[in-house]
Formats: structure tokens, sequence, C-alpha cells
């Protein structure tokens, strides 16, 4: 009795709608597509799909679709394991109400539906499963079923919903599809791979579901055509359908592909009327997941407020752009991943709002830069024209954390259970720096510590090492927003040069390996003693000379016998003793007393005043001229602050409410006639509903509800 | 409740019963099957198959390793398929009489193989019963039908008589994980063994389940363990054809427990297991306490903490999904950090070391959204710049992911083999779910096969590898793989005809009878005279 209590107060804490609709008791929640007012996603473990129910009688309240018997939610029971969805898609054009005088952009919102379509990976099947045309309204989106003859039908005469109306076997395992509504045709796309060779395959899902219906299932299969192969070992991975260019009617395929273990691969488009490639999608990688976008006026995307009537900017074509999301295993690490967008028409990396400004750059220096985010993989995206979130105060016309429309909103999970808001029409992360002062703060100096080699405090009363000393802050160091890094700096004296430590001793000459540039004469050969400490009993270095030549080479020394035969280290002699090494820039360069180190770095992102930052070095570092009492391995640790705070966010648990933790997320969905977005959450096996008011970065902590 | 309680009491009885005869486990079925082994000795067509019993439910004295003749088994022959052709094999021709099966303790685990110097092999077993013990298993190259245990060494290093001759009971002569536990510490101890490992230079590795308190009861100074020994002892000048596990032995891990673990050219790699109840997520990067205080081993220094640098971080970490570990080092490599999810099984490593297959589960959380999670290796000997692992890759598996192999293939990437002992529930209509058996092909970057009906709970994995020459493709390799159905008490057997087309493996026949009718009493209809009933079953 006491488990059964226990379970109850479980549902009623975990379960939000459990009052109002039975619970969907997902087992698998891998994806998820939008069809109007609803959600579709697979319970992968139970063999089928889902629906919830975006719009309801009750504000704010969804509810999974029901079964004939209201207690039970509604299955639809498809083929084993459906792990990957795509449904239906074109694009209408769309009349944004909230201007003065309305303004219609030109495929500015999608149509999906009637069908949905699930695969399972290794799986020589697909479920096509009726839904309906799901097509924005104002309260959410509506979806209506589709009559037999293909028209929209409030009643009688529609195609039963929400059940699998076909299964169509494939020859081989389909590793991606996407479906297209465009131009009033009807026509799946899918592609195969058998173990050897990717083949792009066609099939006329036919004008009306009562047509389909009445075909039966190996006549469908008949139909279905082969538009290419790929070389061997090459298969494709992602796929989209794009509109035809203007004034064309042939449709176009966007494809990622993979070889080698992810190592390598390709985008490219393809027309289907001409049988070509028309287009190489330049990524500066492979990448794993390629996705684009509605319509959209681009004049929006500055962030203004969402009641503010849209500007008269430029109308960027549904397809025009594709983000893709680069695949970590072209270099083993997250540090080749992220997200970066192509324009399709010139198959190029974009410039970003910061870079399209750098108008004295090169054309390299003014494309955006991939949307990193530290050792995670970026899981799900989305890219929604009229989402909106909330811009940080810094970057907000008012000044003020407000909730913005923006041209295309774009919304990506992160492995490590963090969540990306971004400005996906201007293709920039905002930069929230402060979240109470408007003014921009730069990268900066946070804490600074002067020790011995062993990490012991020094007393600095022999003077500060770098001009400005312990008040860094007017002490002349320059750092530049977007080049640094998040990282300790470290200042040493008379230290190890890179790459120089245990070189092997032939006498007078060291050979080099490369990194004798970063020696000079009069620097310092030194040996370790017995024990491979580097200081004798007496706290100094066994020095066994100097160098009297660099080139040739290698290093020229003039030894005095003491570390004959033994390895030798070269550290920074009495020209330029301050050798300078970041955690993260690694070495930096060196300087003398009353010198000034300049390094160039490179930048890592575009920082809203990028144009101005343009051929700045990522550091100078002062070094003041009165330096006494210094002794060997002195360092001095500046830490520095990026100041970078991008619009990341994770979910408060609590706040979630879903009584299980909310840190795996997949896919996610904005719907912009709610402004609400919608993550597939894996690891409570639910869809956690989250208001964009809310859309902010760090914790949320409100305007979520979950629906497990 | 009530039936909760009898059958405790049962148990309890069963466990005290000293007067009763003896009631040794059948030879000729597989009861609770977890570790396999296949092996191909010369001149055998279909080979050698080891299975062991974990006696689960202790309705028998003890568990038992089998060695089963496979020549000598009515097999399918290999991709011969057809509709209605997965046979149940169910006359097993154990022959027990001529040393083709030897005691284990209960509870077994999967077996390490290691190959012996003079040519046979020695399988490595643990068991989490009485004495939590690892137990080694002896079979020559001439003979390797017949299984002989290896004793193992007193704690003072010494030869206990009474343990040489017991060489058909490996549990009794087998090495305790937990002979400290009534020590004035405590510890070390593993009192969960879980996996073994072993090398192919003969270091043996053992993970444990649980986090062990010292001293024992006080609930304070948390820590795991994991056991480090070698394959024989005369590898490091001790006594030959012995095993032993003494303090020196036992590494200090910090208190998250372990579980998968497999080994590569320096490092032993270790999965991490769920936090326990209780558990304080900030002891995952409490790091790890010097081995064995007054012991002799090499101190054990941290390396490899993750960074913080840039994005979002995850501060609660409650796991250490992967150790990596050697002789001197234990490096946490941070994957928690990469990739969130709160438990990770199954471990291997693709052939060449460049990357790592992981089985992370969700557990005890949800059930349908676990991982594959692989990971880059760089440097996996560490000796340039540090060994480096990275999540590149998560993949949606099927539920409750328990073992992983990978299947190297001749000029493209491994083939990676999952066994998952959930299955799909609508498939059994959600009562006797069976279990997955999927392949995961790295050159493609997803799964591309998916063998369902494996059995109930299906659990431990052995490859009968066939090289390109012996295959229905004569250019590609083939392999024909076993699985451990832990609750049905059989053996799966799964063809994949061309390793370049895994999409076509399926299931052949299984190997022993059903034991449903005795562990779940199920009925007649599902259970008919022995051979159990599963859709796409016989």
């Amino acid at each position: 009795m006491k488990k059964r209590l226990l379970l109850l107060a479980l549902i009623a804490v975990g379960c939000q709608q459990a009052a109002l609709a039975p619970p969907a008791k997902l087992l698998g929640i891998s994806d998820m597509v939008r069809v109007g007012q609803y959600l579709v996603v697979p319970s992968t473990e139970r063999d089928e799909l889902r629906v919830l129910n975006m719009v309801t009688a009750q504000q704010d309240v969804r509810m999974y679709v029901g079964a004939p018997n209201p207690l039970e939610p509604l299955s639809i029971p498809v083929l084993q394991r459906p792990t990957f969805l795509a449904v239906d898609t074109q694009y209408i054009n769309f009349t944004l109400m909230t201007a003065a005088t309305p303004v219609t952009i030109p495929g500015g919102a999608e149509q999906t539906g009637p069908y949905v379509y699930a695969g399972s990976p290794g799986s020589s099947e697909i479920s096509v499963v009726n839904i309906g045309i799901g097509v924005p309204s104002p309260d959410g989106g509506s979806t209506a079923p589709q009559s037999a003859d293909g028209g929209i039908s409030a009643d009688g005469g529609a195609i039963e919903q929400f059940v699998e109306i076909k299964r169509i076997l494939t020859s081989e395992p389909v590793t991606a599809m996407a479906a297209s509504t465009i131009g009033g045709g009807h026509t799946l796309f899918y592609a195969t791979f058998d173990g050897t060779v990717a083949t792009m395959w066609s099939l006329d899902m036919l004008a009306t579901p009562n047509a389909l219906l009445m075909t039966t299932t190996t006549d469908l299969e008949n139909t279905t055509s082969a538009l290419f192969s790929l070389p061997q070992g090459e298969t494709i991975i992602s796929l989209l359908v794009l509109p035809p260019l203007s004034g064309m009617t042939s449709l176009r395929l966007a494809l990622a592909t993979r070889t080698a273990s992810g190592t390598g691969g390709r985008s490219f488009i393809y027309d289907i009327a001409t049988n070509t490639i028309t287009t190489t999608l330049n990524f500066p990688t492979p990448v794993r997941k390629i996705v684009t976008q509605a319509g959209t006026d681009l004049s929006l995307g500055t962030g203004l407020p969402i009641q503010n009537p849209p500007g008269t900017g430029p109308i960027l074509p549904p397809g025009q752009r594709i983000f893709g999301i680069l695949d970590e295993e072209s270099c083993g690490s997250s540090a080749c991943g992220g997200i970066i967008a192509v324009d399709t028409t010139t198959g190029n990396v974009l410039d970003d709002l910061p870079g399209l400004d750098a108008v004295d750059a090169g054309q390299s220096m003014r494309q955006m830069m991939p949307m990193r985010f530290g050792n995670s993989m970026v899981l799900g995206l989305t890219l929604q024209p009229g989402g909106a979130m909330v811009i940080p105060p810094v970057a907000a016309p008012t000044g003020l954390a407000t909730e913005s429309a923006l041209s295309v909103l774009g919304v990506a999970t992160l492995s490590n259970g963090g969540i990306v808001f971004f400005n996906a029409g201007d293709l920039f992360i905002y930069d929230a720096e402060d979240n109470v002062s408007p003014v921009s703060i730069g990268p900066a100096p946070t804490g600074q510590s002067i020790t011995d080699f062993f990490g012991n405090d020094v007393v600095t009363d022999f003077g500060p090492m770098i001009d400005g000393g312990l008040s860094l802050d007017g002490g002349g160091l320059v750092l530049t927003d977007g080049k640094a890094r998040d990282e300790n700096l470290v200042v040493i004296y008379d230290g190890l040069l890179p790459g120089l430590a245990q070189l092997p001793n032939m006498g007078n000459f060291v050979f080099g390996n490369g990194n004798e540039i970063n020696a000079v004469q009069g620097d310092i050969v030194a040996c370790r003693i017995a024990d491979a400490g580097i200081f004798d009993d007496n706290g100094a270095l066994n020095i066994g000379g100097t160098v009297i030549a660099v080139g040739d080479g290698g290093v020229t020394i003039q030894s005095n016998g003491v570390c004959d035969n033994q390895p030798l280290d070269i550290r920074a002699g009495p020209s330029a003793p301050f050798v300078v090494q970041g955690d993260t820039s690694g070495y930096m360069g060196r300087a003398a007393p009353g010198g000034r180190l300049e390094f160039e770095g490179t930048f890592s992102r575009h920082p809203a005043n990028y144009p101005a930052l343009v051929g700045t070095p990522q550091m100078l570092l002062p070094f003041n001229v009165l330096t006494t009492d210094l002794k060997p391995e002195y360092r001095w640790t500046i830490s520095i602050d990026d100041n970078y705070n991008p619009t990341l966010a994770t979910m408060d648990p609590a706040a979630a409410n879903c009584g299980l933790p909310v840190n795996l997320l997949g896919q996610v969905v904005v719907n912009p006639d709610l402004q609400h977005i919608f993550f597939a959450v894996s690891s409570a096996n639910g869809i956690v509903d989250l208001n964009a008011a809310s859309a902010q970065r760090g914790a949320i902590e409100a305007n979520m509800s979950c629906w497990r | 409740m009530r039936r909760v309680f009898i059958a405790a009491v049962a148990v309890l009885l069963g466990s005290c019963n000293t007067g009763k005869a003896p009631n040794p486990p059948p030879s000729d079925v597989f009861y609770f099957p977890t570790g396999l082994h296949h092996v191909r000795p010369p001149g055998s067509t279909e080979g050698v198959l080891y299975v062991v019993s974990s006696n689960f439910d202790k309705r028998y004295d003890n568990g038992l390793l089998t060695a089963v003749d496979l020549d000598e088994v009515a097999m399918p022959p290999f991709g011969g398929f057809t509709d209605g052709g997965a046979q149940t094999i169910t006359n097993l021709h154990v022959h027990a009489d001529a040393g083709a099966t030897v005691a284990l303790s209960s509870f077994g685990s999967n077996i390490a193989a290691w190959q012996k110097p003079d040519g046979g092999e020695r399988m490595f077993i643990v068991a989490r019963s009485e004495g939590r013990k690892l137990m080694a298993v002896d079979t020559s190259l001439a003979n390797p039908l017949f299984l002989s245990c290896v004793p193992s060494l007193t704690l003072d290093g010494g030869i206990n008589p009474d343990l040489e001759t017991a060489t058909n009971d490996c549990g009794s002569v087998g090495a305790s994980l937990t002979y400290n536990e009534l020590s004035s510490t405590g510890i070390p101890r593993a009192p969960s063994p879980l996996m073994t490992a072993v090398s192919t230079d003969g270091v043996v590795w053992v993970t444990s389940g649980d986090i062990v308190d010292s001293p024992r009861g006080s609930g304070t100074n948390l820590n795991a363990y994991v056991v480090r020994t070698r394959a024989d002892e005369g590898l490091e000048g001790g006594v030959p054809g012995h095993i032993f596990v003494g303090d020196n032995n036992f590494i200090a891990i910090g208190p998250v427990p372990s579980d998968g673990v497999t080994t590569g050219q320096r490092w032993a790699y270790v999965t991490g297991r769920y936090a326990p109840t209780g558990y304080n997520a900030s002891f995952a990067y409490s790091g790890y306490t010097p081995n064995t205080p007054g012991g002799t081993n090499p101190t054990y220094t941290a390396a490899g903490y993750p960074s913080t640098t840039n994005g979002v971080l995850n501060t609660t970490a409650s796991t250490v999904l992967v150790r990596l570990i050697d002789q001197h080092n234990l490096v946490n490599v941070g994957l928690e950090l990469q990739f969130v999810i709160p438990d990770s099984r199954g471990i291997a490593l693709a052939s060449d070391e460049s990357r790592l297959y992981m089985l992370g589960r969700l557990t005890p959380y949800v059930i349908g959204s676990d991982q594959l999670i692989v990971a880059s290796i760089s440097d996996p000997t560490g000796v340039t710049t540090g060994t480096r692992v990275n999540v590149i890759r998560a993949v949606p598996l099927c539920d409750e992911p328990q073992e992983v192999r990978t299947v190297p293939r001749a000029g493209r990437s491994d083939l990676v083999v999952v066994t998952c002992s959930g299955g799909s529930v609508a498939a059994q209509g959600g009562a006797t779910a069976a279990g997955f058996l999927v392949l995961y092909d790295d050159d493609v970057g997803n799964l591309v096969g998916q063998v369902p009906n494996v059995g109930l709970q299906p659990d431990s994995l052995a490859i009968d590898m066939r090289p390109p020459g012996t295959c229905p493709n004569p250019a590609a390799s083939c392999m024909r793989v076993f699985v451990s159905n832990f609750t049905d008490g059989r053996v799966a057997m799964i063809d994949v005809t061309d390793t370049t087309r895994p999409q076509e493996a399926h299931i052949v026949g299984w190997l022993g009878a059903a034991q449903t009718c005795v562990t779940r009493n199920f009925s007649d209809s599902t259970c008919d005279g022995g051979v159990l009933i599963l859709d796409g079953g016989p």
C-alpha cells in the first residue's frame, strides 16, 4: 500500500498533465516533428508514435491525443523501434499581422503534413502515418484532416487520422529521409546504404491519401526511382528538400554524406531535374546534420521588441540558408564541432552581422565562425522564423532584458545539458557579458598571484614584473574581445623555452627540432640534478653554459662543463627573460624588462564590435623596467576572463517539473504562434514546453511545463 | 508483501541449509547463463563454447562453467536460415564426467580469456555470491573440453594444500575479493565484482559495483576499488599455476563504483556505474585515495581532471563515466562533462584503439533512451601528448544495453555488436519482452542491423569469427554471434553471413532448453516441453 501511495505521489508531482490527460508513457523519445498543432514523437521501445496536442481548450495546457478509450493515450503502431522521423513539408506565404501594414513573407511558414514518416536505423522499412495538414494559426497552429481527394476536410470524407496507412519496404536499410509537397507534388526521398553503396531514391506518394490507400504497397514500391548512387563507402546521413530556385520548378536536394568513420564527408545540392550537383556546400569540415528554414524578413534580426512592426529589410527565401552541425569525428573532439551556416546559392559560409560590417577585412575574416560550446556536442537544432527569446540587456535596444522576436530564432541542445538560444538571422549568439550593466565589458584580468616554482607565495617587494603591477586595470594590459580566452597566463622568469627541454647533449651544438627559433643569443643552458629537479640544494639552476648562436639547424652553446653528457634545457636569458604561456593559447612569446609582448592570436568568435577589432592582437602585455630580486622560475599568474557570456541556458529540474532529470535533451521544435519552445527530453521521456518569455541565459526557473 | 517475505525466508533457509543432500546444477542445460567464450581449436569445425551458468536464484548448490563441443551438437548450417528454420538445440552433449564442467560460485560474470604461454587458455570469471571470488579455469591446447580450476595463493603468498586438489570447484579455490571485510579497517574490498578483463600480457582487471565504507558498517570513508592482478603468479616470479589477490592488488578509485572494463595497449578502460543512494555528487571529482595505506604499490597520481573552459559545464556530474587506470596512474577523463548520462556499462575498444564504444544508460530513471557513446582516443599509450578521450558521437540504442564487442573488418571500420537486455515492449505485448542484438557501423555512424527476439534478457556475447574465403561471400568475413539469454536459459545464435552487410544478421537457433518453465513458471502454452516460444522463434 505504501508503495502505491508513493507511486501516486510521484505521478502527482512528476506529471503536470496527470489530472487532464493520461500520461503518454513514452519509452524512448529520439526525435520530434511538428504538424500544425501536433508534435509527433516516437516511443521507440513501444514501436509506436504518440502525438501531443499543443492547442487545447485551456491556455498553455497540452494533451497527448487520447485513444478511443480516453483513459489511454493514443498509440500509433509503426515499424519496430521507430527512431527518426520526417514530415511532408512545403513553404507557404505568411502574413505578419503585427505590422502597421501587414507584410507578406513569401514562403514564410512551413506547411507540414499530411504524412509523418518513421524509420529505424538498420531497418528496410518506412512507416507512413497520416496526421493531417498542419498550418500556422494565431492560436498555435491547426491540423485539419485531409479529405480523400486531397483537400482539407473538416470532418466527412477524411482519411483516418493518426494511423499508419502504409509501410514501405525498401531495398536496403534507410539512412536518411525527407518529404516534400512543394509545388503540388508529393514525394518521399530516402537514402539507403547496402553496406557498400549509398543510393538516393524518390517515391511518389500520390496526390491524395485516397489514391495512396487505393494503391497496393507493392505497386507503390514498384514506382520507386533511384536518383543516383554515391561512390563506395560514402553514406548519406542527412537530407533536405529545397524549394526550386526563383523562376524554376525543379526541386533540389541538400545532402550531407559521411566517409571513413566520420573523418570525411561532403555536402552538396543536387538538382533533381538535371540530375546534377549544382552547388557544393563549403562547410569547413564534414557535417552530421543539416537544417534549413522557412522564409523570413531579415530586418527583424536586430532584436526589435516583439510588438514592433517589421522593417522593410531583405526577404530571405525558404531554403536559402543551410545550417550544419559539424561532425566532431572529423578531428576527434568538439574542437571541430559546432554550428555554421552556408548560403545555398554560393555554397559559401555566410558572413555574420559583425562580419558584414567589417568591410575592410578579408572575405574569410567576415564569414561567421562555428558556434562552439566548450567540450559538448550539439544534439538538436531548430531554426524558426518569427521565434522569440529574451535578448540580454546589453544587446537590447531598450537596455532591458526583453522578449523579442527574431527574424530567425535558433535553438540548439547540447550533450552536456545546455540549451543555446541564438540569433539565426544575424548568425550570432548574444553575449550577455553583464547581466546588469548595459555597458559592454571586455575581457579582463580577474586575479593574479606571484609564486616561486613550487607554488609558494613570493613577497613582491622586488617590484612587479608587469607594468602597472598589481593594478593591472591601469597597467596597460590590453586584451581583445573575441580573441582573448578564459585562461591563466603565466609569466615565468628565466622560463623554460617551449620545445627546448631535455635536449640530447651533443657537446657544443644542440640539433634543432623546429623550436630553436624561440631561443636567442645569451639564453641560459641548464641541466637537471640527479633527482631530475631543476634546482640544486641552494635553489639555483644547474647552469651548464650559454647560447652563443641560433641557426643552421640548431643551437650553438658555450659549455662550462657542468652539464656534460646530460640532457639540456634552454631557458630564457637576460635579453628577454620573461616567458609567457597561456593555458589555452599555449606559448605566447617572451619579453624583456621595459618591453611589451604582443601576441597576435586568432578570433574564436566575432564580438559585436568586431569591425573595430580586426587587426588588433589578442594581447599586449607590457613589462616593468624595474625588475629586481627576481629568481629563476618566479612566476606571475594572471587569470583572464574573456567575459563571453553567451545565451546558454539549463533547465532547472524542479521548474521543469518532470520529476526526473531534464539534462539529456534531443530534438527541439519552436511554435512561433505560441511563442513556446518544445524540447524532447530523453532523460525524462517527455516533452518540456518553455515559454519564450523565459528563453534566456542561465538557469531557467519558470515558465516550463512537462508533458510525459 | 507476504510473497516477498516468504521468498526472502526461503532464500535465507536455502542459503543456511547445511544438512541437505548435494544439489548440483544440471550439466545438460544452462541456468541463468551469463559469460560466454568461443574458441575454435585446430581441427574443429564449429569450435567450443564455454558458458557460465550463474545459478542466479540459487536453486542449485553452485554455478557452473560448461564446455560445449559444438562439433557434437547438431548445429544449424552457417547462414542456413529459412523462415521456419530457427532451431532450438536441446541436446548439448556435455560430457561432465570427462571434465567438461567445473563448479563456479553463483552469480558468475562474463569470461575474460587469456592465451597461456603453453597454448591453452585461462578463463577468468568473478562471482558476486559468498566470498566474492575471482576464479580461473584452465584448458589445454590438447583438450579444450577438459576444464580445471586454478588455485589461489594464501594472503601471504603461500600454497594452501587444501586448494590444490579441488580442481573441479573453482569457487572454493578462487581468490576472495572481500577477505578484508572483517578486518579492523574493512578495506580494501570489492564486494560486488561485476566484470573482468585480461590483457594479452596477462594483467587481470576486476570491477566492482559497490562503494565500500571503512570500517565496514560505519558509512564513512567511502571508496570504491578495482582489482588488478596477474593472470598467473609465475609471471611476476611467484608460484606458477596460481592466482593471487592481496591488499596491494586493490586500486582505490574514489567513491563512484565501476562496471565494465576492457584493456588497451597501456590502460584499462573502466566504466562507472550510477551513483548509489546517498551518494554525494561532489565525490565524483574528489579523485582517489592513495592505494593501500602502508602498501608497497607506487603512489597513484591524479591526472587529466577535466578542464572547465568555455561553454556550459555540467557541474552536477554524479558519476565518472570512464576512468583510465594503469599500474601507476588513475585518470578521470571527464566524459560525464561532455555527455550527460548517469550510468555507463559495457565498453569496447576499436581494434586500433582509436575509439571506444561505451554503453550509456539512463538507469535508474527511464526506459528507452539509452545511448551508444562513441569517443575518440588520442595517444592511447600516453607517451607523446597524454591520452585524451572525447565524446564524438551518440546513437540511440535499444533498451538496457548490456555488453559490447568490436569486430575488425579488413578495409573498413570495426563492426560494433551490442546486446540489449530490455526488449521492445510492443513486440511481446509488454510482458515478456525479448531483447535485441544490434550492430553499429562506424563508417555509417549509426546502427546498421537490429535483431529482435533474441531471447529474454540477452547478456554476454561470444563471437565465432570466420575469415574471408570461408564465408558465403568469399571476399568478406562472416561471423556467428552467441548471446546468452539470462532469463530464458538459452544461448542464441545469430549469423552475420557477410560483415559488409550486417543488416542481414538473423537468428539461426538457440542452444539449450529454455528454463522459464522452472524459473518463471511459464504456462504450457508458452513453454512447450522446455522450449520457449517467442515471436520469430520455432
